[in-house]
């Protein structure tokens, strides 16, 4: 592991000096960080294409996909709306199959199909009325559980934490969502990872930290 | 991610003098942001889309940030040497009020190569079609690829490379998911390692033995855990898959802590909140992020 790691820190330097060779990476980024310093628009605009552009990925709440779905079935859901349901979604009725394969129903608590409800249609709800609030991930679905009403997501949310207590911890039913089915499974409900403060939102647009 | 994707190429390229070059030319490979066969292995991955984030502005309350990440482990010191496929459009899709069709556009549509990359906004506006077959809606203006520029209309807007913002524990994810690595399908048709076993069954498909939990399959077949937890900590006694001891091999933050770190492309646009909410009849906005092709694939 060490030493892998040394290989490949090592190779991250190597480039990131080679970088300021490279004709393309010697462009050095023009990323103005005040308000006032934003650049101006370019004079026109490049001709627009009349073509119909057809969907081949999509993408909304965090890691639903890629937890309760089959990896062959992205394909399929990544190609219609996020609305369109069973069956032409594999994602809805993977999400209750997959859940249940971890904590399957229990004394009329089901949280394979609690899940459903919460989690599709897979999109982001933000409540844009809401000025007093930070963005918090799952913030309307929970009430503000989650750090606010706003909802949305930060670029500083834990979200696979949210969502690893949603789906195997017993976050659902400490907000009082369904009963406690006693079958929480601590080894998956957290995942023991911090964000590095080289990934932190900024104070300034775009607030998303400088490349590494 | 498939470490052996990653470590084999890197170490061929260490070897040699001239390593940074063949890396320009053999990029990393692998990860969950790498979502179907065919989008990680396109020549240009920036329809990939890894994140997408909603916040308030830090700088103005009455404005609302979008962000949408796209081109996923972009190794450190290399961000400045990827760009966008000219052949694509992005978009932002806003519905208002209760989930339904969308209502609201945000897109973006890209000309020229390299660093000299226009960009340009169109929306926010009523879509022309709803659905999964789209055209562009009126053009808000255009900017130049990693440079943040505020529009005519007041639009702040930024496309170019970034930290990947996404923090997450991925080899011990891929420890007993390994259907989610792309690199364990043959073809976008290939249903991959989950068909010989149930879900969650510890399989380190795709994981070297120095990533994956002590217990891994070839001792203990169904003990799916992520790492970092104090000694003695276990499933629990309820658990559906059996009361074991939960790893305790270091966490890793994989995006950040491996390589120097790794980049993202970025879209992000500022709007005030007011381009979302005029004549619509609620301010409760449902969002999601496409990328399109012309040609569906």
């Amino acid at each position: 592991m060490k030493n892998i790691v040394f290989v490949l820190t090592a190779l991250g330097a190597i480039s990131l000096g080679f970088a300021g060779c490279n004709g393309a990476s010697a462009s050095a980024p023009r990323l103005n960080t005040g308000t006032s310093a934003l650049a101006t628009p370019q004079p026109g605009n490049p001709p627009t294409s009349t073509a119909s552009y057809i969907q081949i990925e999509l993408l909304s709440r965090p890691a639903v996909k890629e937890a309760l779905e089959n990896f062959n079935d992205h394909k399929a859901t990544n190609a219609v709306e996020p609305y369109a349901g069973s069956p032409t979604d594999p994602l809805l009725a993977e999400i209750k199959t997959t859940e249940d394969t971890v904590r399957p129903p229990k004394g009329g608590t089901d949280y394979g199909a609690t899940l459903q409800t919460i989690l599709y249609p897979n999109e982001i709800a933000v409540n844009l009325a809401d000025t007093a609030d930070n963005a918090s991930y799952l913030g309307v679905e929970t009430g503000g559980a989650t750090g606010g009403k706003f909802g949305g997501r930060d670029p500083n949310d834990d979200v696979i934490d949210i969502d690893l207590g949603a789906l195997f911890g017993n976050t659902l039913s400490k907000l009082g969502v369904l009963a406690d089915d006693g079958q929480e499974n601590n080894c998956m409900s957290v995942e023991n990872v911090a964000q590095n403060p080289t990934q932190m939102k900024t104070v300034s647009f775009p607030y998303l930290a400088g490349p590494h | 991610m498939n470490a052996r994707r990653i470590i084999a190429p890197l170490a061929a390229v260490v070897a040699i003098a001239a390593a940074a070059l063949l890396y320009t030319t053999h990029p990393v490979r692998g990860s969950d942001h790498q979502d179907t066969f065919n989008l990680a292995n396109r020549s240009n991955t920036s329809a990939d889309i890894t994140d997408v984030y909603v916040f308030p502005s830090p700088s103005n309350s009455a404005n609302v940030v979008f962000a949408m990440n796209v081109s996923p482990l972009i190794p450190a010191g290399m961000g400045t040497a990827r760009f966008f496929d000219p052949t694509l459009m992005w978009q932002f899709k806003i519905s208002h009020g209760a989930t339904s069709p969308e209502d609201q556009v945000m897109q973006f549509g890209v000309t020229g190569t390299g660093a000299t990359q226009t960009i340009t906004m169109y929306g926010p506006a009523k879509p022309n079609e709803v659905g999964t077959s789209n055209t562009f809606v009126p053009v808000s203006g255009s900017f130049s690829y990693n440079t943040a520029t505020q529009l005519n209309n007041g639009v702040k807007v930024f496309a170019g490379p970034r930290a990947d913002p996404f923090y997450f524990d991925l080899f011990a994810f891929f420890t007993f998911l390994g259907d989610r690595n792309w690199a364990t399908h043959s073809s976008q048709t290939d249903p991959g390692p989950e068909t010989a076993g149930p879900l969650f069954n510890g399989d380190n498909v795709g994981v070297p033995a120095s990533f994956a939990p002590a217990y891994d399959k070839r001792a203990n077949p169904a003990h799916p855990s992520f790492n970092g937890f104090p000694a003695g900590t276990t499933a629990g006694a309820g658990s559906a898959l059996g009361n074991y001891a939960c790893s305790t091999n270091a966490s890793m933050n994989t995006l950040a802590d491996l390589a120097g770190g790794f980049n993202v492309l970025s879209f992000v646009v500022e709007v005030p909140r007011s381009m979302l909410t005029t004549g619509y009849t609620s301010s409760n906005i449902h969002v999601w992020a496409t990328s399109n092709s012309s040609t569906g694939s």
